[in-house]
């Protein structure tokens, strides 16, 4: 009995000690260990003298990476990268709470660029030195997007552009023509209201206008912007914060006057919108490429095409730019091995282009954008034959980038909120104003 | 779990500590401190478990939220967090917002709750199908039956459709800050009433059915036999109810996150969401502790005054 006792006393020793070092400890790179989840770090040696070796990486990008994952892992033995898609809005949330709490589990994190200084501030991302690889093979634009204080923090992968797509079959049932692809001839945004209009009028469609990245600052800054507003965050030291101006306010209205008309749906999240096109409910939208592959696909497959984002009479032509860029973490025991992956996703012809396949935006890897172009006409001709043209125009002249500030995450938070607000009927003025306060307060302390 | 473990040893022992130390008078002094200490050792090995997940998952949280809100008396003041948690209105305006949404829910939800249990409890055809039917919704992950209703109270949702199919106007339930609030309260009563109706369901079934009709036989009617009987038979069971949902109701957040993320005009921006967005949306987990602190004085206090005036004791 005694015996028994002490075994069993023994057991229970070890297992509460076993549990404490689990908890209490890191796990040592040169420690084989194990941790839940598949989240496994094991460098033990095989007997081919291969290191098995677990990268994880966390992005919004749902199945974008998974070829070239395939291709990197094929020729790196051993090798495994464990991917973690979520929402944008999870994403950005989780990256915070972890990175924020030191954890190591993380070596990849998708890094959307305006984000950057704030993540460098916080020390989340590993410094880039890649004696120039990257300068050498992405476009300048790429590069400066992910660089903070003369410092490269990130890998960029795509930049970003908006057409308005339009769905042929709704323009048709109102006789409205369809607009033009060739970016000198834009469409003003009163023309595609008035158009809009038109084809919900005469049953086209549910509604008449939609936008992607509804409520989102990053759609919604070159509307503004073609309005004559300023982007409302800058100054010298890159944290005044002007949103209360007569432009925001005239922008404001237009954004309130467009979903309580009904031209646009309210109470629909950006995550749901992609999905009113495809199903044939919204005839002009302003989007992202990198659905059309989604959109030929749904119900309105080959009835569509593009046009260059328009802009409001008088004003000028401005159209988002940017897109994200994949960092390393600064708590990663594999950082070699991860900017190593980071640079095949991104630097590498194949790597590159197999991302690109996948998600459709245009890559600002130099080599890899013909590539792109190529694919994306020979996808869809009869709507995209002039795609290259608008990317060149509106990359080259019109692009206009977000905010770079320590606080711009504050400022996204704020206004993308405040969007929502105007959207589903707040007074505009009220809202801009309590924005303003908030923001002011918020970024004080960066001012210290 | 340490009352757990304590029972289990004084069961599973020969003896209990202090009778063995009578029966080892006379034995030799060392065998008997040998004795002695193994089954302290034996004691804290069972306890461990128990003690580490303690000290990890309550102890260190607290003590490093409380040393973070707290500031290092010279870069951040000692009170500089909880002072601009307090001069900041998105936090008192939350914390408003948390203390109406309380007033309504909870009694809503408990009033449901005994409603259905004393329904529930009547000799009624299909009594267990109905049952389950009410329970069901605890079953399905709040995050999964968010994601449902965000569908359902779209503005062109099927809940809308079917109100104006029957000539109703449709109600703007998720974008309107009149309505967004209401809304959350649905969501949450959905789920929670069915689980709170359990445990009165347990505590009606206690109450002896001689009393009843007892009752029945003096001529005492419904609504006599409920305040009568029912209510002071479940009055334990209503205790914790009411403390446990008023917890519960505080720390809401999961439908927030996903149906209004605290919208429209922060209407529903209920504290545990400001906290989560403080922490990990803006990354200030300073103030975020702050309000962390705060939240659990005021259920501190909440939880006192209800354990005062509801007690449970006969």
């Amino acid at each position: 009995m005694r015996q028994v006792q002490t075994l069993s006393t023994g057991g229970v020793l070890l297992l509460g000690l076993t549990m404490m070092v689990a908890a209490c400890s890191g796990q040592p790179a040169d420690q084989p260990a194990t941790s839940a989840g598949g989240e496994t770090t094991e460098s033990t040696e095989t007997g081919a003298g291969v290191e098995p070796v677990t990268l994880t990486y966390i992005h919004p990008h749902a199945g974008a990476y998974t070829d070239a994952i395939e291709m990197f892992e094929a020729s790196h033995p051993g090798v495994t990268i464990e991917e973690q898609a979520i929402p944008f809005n999870e994403m950005i949330t989780q990256v915070q709470a972890r990175l924020g709490s030191g954890d190591d589990s993380l070596d990849l994190i998708a890094v959307d660029p305006p984000r950057l200084g704030n993540m460098v501030l916080q020390k989340f991302l590993d410094p880039v030195d890649d004696s120039g690889a990257t300068a050498e093979k992405v476009s300048k634009v790429g590069l400066d997007s992910v660089t903070w204080e003369g410092q490269q923090y990130a890998y960029p992968i795509w930049t970003s552009v908006n057409f308005l797509f339009y769905n042929k079959a709704a323009l048709d049932k109102a006789g409205i023509e369809y607009p033009s692809d060739d970016p000198a001839d834009r469409m003003t945004w009163e023309e595609v209201v008035a158009d809009a209009t038109a084809v919900q009028d005469a049953g086209g469609a549910d509604y008449g206008l939609g936008i992607e990245q509804i409520d989102r600052y990053y759609a919604l800054q070159p509307l503004l912007m073609s309005m004559g507003a300023d982007p409302g965050l800058g100054g010298d030291d890159d944290i005044e914060v002007d949103v209360t101006g007569d432009k925001w306010v005239e922008f404001g209205n237009w954004y309130a006057q467009i979903h309580e008309s009904g031209l646009a749906p309210r109470g629909i999240d950006a995550s749901q919108m992609p999905d009113t096109f495809g199903a044939g409910q919204v005839a002009y939208f302003l989007a992202a490429p990198l659905r059309i592959t989604v959109f030929q696909e749904s119900s309105v497959a080959d009835g569509w095409g593009i046009a260059p984002h328009p802009y409001f009479e008088g004003g000028d032509v401005v159209t988002p730019t940017d897109s994200w860029a994949i960092g390393v973490s600064a708590y990663s025991k594999h950082k070699e091995l991860a900017h190593e992956f980071a640079q095949f996703m991104t630097l590498d012809l194949e790597g590159m282009t197999s991302v690109s396949a996948n998600l459709n935006l245009p890559p600002v890897n130099q080599e890899a954008y013909p590539v792109y172009l190529e694919r994306m006409v020979a996808l869809v001709p009869d709507a995209l034959g002039n795609m290259e043209a608008i990317i060149t125009d509106d990359s080259e002249n019109y692009a206009a980038h977000r905010p770079s500030s320590v606080g711009y995450v504050e400022f996204e938070t704020a206004m993308n909120k405040a969007f929502s607000d105007i959207r589903n009927g707040t007074d505009v003025v009220t809202t801009l104003q309590s924005t303003q306060d908030n923001l002011e307060r918020q970024l004080a302390k960066y001012a210290k | 779990m340490s009352g757990n473990a304590a029972g289990m040893l004084s069961r599973h022992g020969s003896t209990p500590f202090p009778a063995d130390k009578g029966r080892a008078a006379g034995a030799p002094a060392v065998r008997r401190r040998t004795r002695h200490w193994r089954r302290w050792v034996t004691a804290a090995v069972f306890l461990l478990p128990a003690f580490v997940a303690l000290l990890m998952l309550r102890v260190v949280p607290t003590v490093e939220a409380v040393t973070l809100a707290l500031g290092d008396g010279e870069r951040v003041g000692t009170w500089e967090n909880f002072e601009a948690i307090f001069t900041d209105p998105l936090f008192t305006g939350s914390l408003r917002t948390t203390l109406l949404f309380g007033v309504i829910i909870n009694p809503l939800q408990i009033a449901l709750a005994l409603f259905l249990a004393v329904v529930l409890t009547q000799r009624i055809p299909l009594v267990g199908l109905w049952r389950t039917l009410i329970l069901l919704p605890v079953a399905v992950p709040q995050v999964v039956s968010a994601i449902v209703w965000l569908v359902l109270l779209r503005p062109d949702g099927p809940l809308n459709s079917f109100l104006e199919r029957f000539g109703m106007p449709s109600v703007p339930w998720l974008i309107n800050p009149r309505y967004a609030l209401w809304s959350i309260i649905i969501v949450c009563s959905w789920v929670g009433v069915g689980y709170w109706m359990t445990f009165l369901v347990a505590g009606i079934q206690e109450i002896p059915r001689s009393l009843y009709e007892a009752a029945e036989i003096d001529g005492a009617g419904t609504l006599r036999r409920f305040r009568h009987i029912t209510l002071p038979g479940v009055r334990r069971q209503l205790l914790f109810v009411l403390v446990a949902d008023t917890v519960a109701n505080f720390l809401v957040f999961a439908p927030v996150r996903i149906l209004t993320q605290g919208g429209p005009a922060r209407s529903t921006d209920l504290v545990m969401h400001n906290i989560f967005e403080r922490a990990y949306t803006l990354g200030d987990l300073q103030s975020a502790s702050a309000a962390t602190i705060v939240l659990v004085l005021i259920l501190l206090v909440v939880v006192s005054i209800q354990f005062r005036l509801l007690p449970g004791k006969e």
